[in-house]
């Protein structure tokens, strides 16, 4: 199924999706952004110049060994380089981890992520988390890593 | 070798249930509000005192370390020391093996 959001002056954001979405957005004036639940793409017509906090905690419906399907994850993640606030799942930022491309999030100050511990979740993936935030977030000043429950 | 090294991180908060162990070589010179560690496997006696090293700031630091009554080869002993730290919170959790 396909979600299209379009109103140009939408600053708030909240989508709780079951099954896989395909979605679609033209917001360039969101401030805040939650999305829930399984997708299948994540897709951006232009920038979130003005984002300031996002909330993603969706799982993707195939797995990032394929680089090439974790471009979607990044793609979009690259329209949200002015976030100050991001929360993510284990599946946005495991994309992040594997990626070739040094994704940075200058403005980004506080980070939580949220990881499934009974899901075959290695550990050294704690020790890749903490590397590769602190290598792409130069004002980082708070960390959160928090077991999904 | 990973290094956990960051110029600006204030507080760091990991809440875990898993094996884990702090990174082989800290640096984090700003961190000084505070570090909480919820479950922490000790795998190496000096694992806490390399953390301590790597925050010459740190205030306030919180520790939940996961133990087991089966493991013989278990760290026994932990040692630290600090010329920052105010508060300090040490809790032991029995790893429950049903759980696993």
């Amino acid at each position: 199924m396909n979600v299209t959001v379009k109103p140009k002056s939408l600053q708030n954001l909240k989508l709780y999706l079951k099954g896989g979405y395909k979605v679609n957005m033209d917001t360039p004036d969101l401030k805040y952004l939650f999305i829930t639940g399984q997708v299948l793409e994540l897709n951006s017509i232009q920038s979130f110049d003005s984002i300031e906090e996002a909330v993603l905690y969706v799982e993707y419906l195939y797995l990032f060994e394929d680089l090439s399907r974790s471009q979607n994850a990044l793609k979009f993640l690259y329209e949200l380089q002015n976030l100050r606030l991001l929360n993510l799942s284990k599946s946005i930022l495991k994309a992040i981890c594997v990626s070739p491309v040094m994704l940075t999030f200058p403005n980004l100050s506080k980070i939580r992520v949220f990881v499934d511990c009974y899901n075959n979740t290695p550990s050294s993936m704690i020790t890749q988390v903490l590397f590769h935030l602190c290598g792409r977030c130069p004002n980082l000043e708070v960390v959160t890593i928090d077991e999904l429950l | 070798m990973f290094c956990f090294s960051s110029e600006t991180l204030t507080s760091l908060c990991l809440v875990l249930s898993m094996d884990w162990n702090v990174p082989e070589y800290v640096w984090l010179p700003k961190l000084i509000r505070y570090a909480h560690f919820t479950s922490f496997i000790m795998e190496d006696e000096n694992s806490i005192q390399l953390f301590l090293d790597g925050c010459p700031t740190l205030k306030i630091f919180k520790l939940v370390i996961r133990v087991s009554l089966e493991d013989e080869t278990q760290v026994k002993t932990l040692c630290m020391s600090s010329f920052s730290l105010k508060f300090l919170k040490i809790n032991w959790e029995e790893i429950d093996h049903d759980r696993k």
